[in-house]
């Protein structure tokens, strides 16, 4: 067993499901009637090989038919503008960070390590090693700022709902508005990137985690911005342009889906008290400076600007304000996304409410 | 908001609301309730996610949408950490819907008298 296991296996994850093993060929997707789960070690969703996920992604300016990470190569069939968008948001966050690349690499490693996934762990300690940083020091705690670091990485990832005004007061005066911002996109990435590999349980490359993609796609002018005046996409029912999807029949076990939730901490927040909450985040002070509106028009993309709209969304001005080159890269693999997918409004929104409820967040 | 967002009005927003924190999801059909239990699983414990509740979701979506919701629900795990991390207050109107257009100017009745 190579070293790079070695240096990895003590900080698997308990119950951790993953192994380093070569990428799976072609794969058939899991057997929805087969009592057995597929092989522990084989991707959960078939994997096609190279040649076959370019046929699928968008016309390339840049990177054509090169190597592609296996979680790539099994989205790319069902969502290949989508993937191709996710290609090009990785490389700006793994390349074109304004964090230094160390710095970059480790938070990613620390909130891989609080996630329990290899994939992350083996791709962010092979960057770290790239910039120039050796692997043991990711294991050390370093100073007391290193230290608050890495700790608000774990604590983002595992209880988001738990971190104080003061810690994120303390970083801002450590990095500054700018690399927060920075940070935090870090791990907001890693949060949804770990979830999306966890899920398709795909294994490491054969020969090791690969560099950022250089593919650039050739993107068809995006869907017009809405004039303000107008009903956004999501408001209006299933996208316009939603690709089929084949959804099968409900089993013949439907009925025996559970229709409660069964465990205690779903109720252990009361609604009133949820309810309350939002209402209080309405007159809260944000925890960083919020850009004023004729900076977010400087910084987000054109294409992306809605007049009337974009500045009284908060979210934008300070993700755009401090950090518009991540932010632009995750909006537009979003909005491929959405209208590649054109999940239903209504359920999309609920799964939102699940997820912030299972989050403790307002949001 | 988003669910106003979605075409729900404030009334149905709040029943949903209620419904959803209540915990009694009989309301869902089936693949609705695999759907919420899956993204409530995969948002609090992502490695704890296993080979049976994947299977679970294609056996009620499909392959092609078990995707999309995986992809989607992964989405939703990273704008709760932009908006946990800095705790951006809440708007007190909807920013999701477009703004409300200005009143139109009444149109001007020629014959109409001025005065007295």
């Amino acid at each position: 067993m190579n070293d790079r296991v070695t240096r990895l296996r003590w900080v698997i994850v308990p119950g951790c499901l993953f192994f380093l093993a070569d990428a799976a060929p072609a794969q058939q997707p899991p057997d929805a009637g087969s009592a057995q789960a597929s092989s522990v070690d084989a991707p959960w969703f078939a994997v096609v090989d190279d040649a076959t996920a370019w046929t699928h992604l968008p016309p390339a300016t840049a990177g054509q038919g090169e190597r592609l990470p296996v979680w790539a190569r099994v989205l790319a069939p069902s969502l290949p503008a989508t993937t191709a968008g996710l290609l090009e948001l990785d490389r700006v966050q793994r390349q074109d960070s304004t964090l230094d690349p160390l710095t970059r690499a480790e938070i990613r490693w620390i909130a891989a390590r609080a996630h329990g996934c290899r994939y992350s762990l083996a791709e962010a300690e092979a960057d770290y090693v790239r910039a120039g940083g050796r692997a043991e020091e990711l294991t050390q705690p370093g100073n007391a700022e290193r230290q608050r670091l890495r700790e608000f990485v774990r604590r983002m990832c595992v209880a988001a709902y738990d971190v104080s005004d003061e810690e994120v007061e303390q970083l801002l005066q450590d990095r500054g508005p700018q690399d927060l911002t920075a940070i935090v996109l870090v791990v907001a990435y890693a949060n949804f990137q770990d979830r999306l590999l966890s899920s398709l349980h795909v294994t490491q490359e054969s020969d090791g985690p690969l560099l950022p993609s250089r593919a650039q796609f050739a993107w068809k002018k995006p869907p017009a911005a809405q004039p303000a005046g107008d009903k956004p996409p999501q408001a209006a029912g299933e996208a316009a342009n939603k690709p089929e999807r084949q959804i099968p029949a409900p089993p013949p076990d439907a009925d025996a889906v559970p229709t409660h939730v069964a465990d205690e901490g779903w109720k252990s927040v009361p609604l009133a008290d949820l309810r309350q909450r939002l209402t209080g985040q309405q007159t809260r002070a944000a925890r960083i400076p919020i850009p004023p509106p004729e900076v977010l028009r400087q910084q987000m993309p054109k294409e992306h600007y809605q007049p009337g709209r974009s500045e009284r969304i908060l979210w934008n001005s300070v993700a755009y304000g401090y950090q518009p080159q991540l932010t632009a890269a995750w909006f537009s693999a979003m909005r491929q996304f959405r209208e590649e997918s054109g999940l239903p409004d209504e359920l999309r929104q609920s799964a939102f409410w699940v997820v912030t409820r299972s989050n403790l967040c307002f949001y | 908001m988003l669910l106003a967002v979605a075409g729900l009005d404030r009334l149905q927003v709040s029943r949903r609301v209620e419904t959803l924190a209540s915990g009694d999801w009989s309301a869902f059909a089936p693949r609705e309730r695999v759907l919420l239990m899956f993204a409530r699983k995969l948002s609090q414990a992502p490695a704890s996610i296993a080979a049976e509740d994947v299977q679970q979701m294609v056996r009620h979506w499909g392959e092609q949408r078990t995707l999309d919701w995986i992809y989607h629900i992964s989405w939703c795990n990273f704008m709760t950490r932009v908006a946990d991390a800095f705790q951006i207050p809440l708007e007190s109107e909807n920013v999701f819907l477009p703004p409300e257009k200005p009143a139109a100017a009444e149109p001007r009745d020629p014959d109409a008298k001025t005065g007295g």
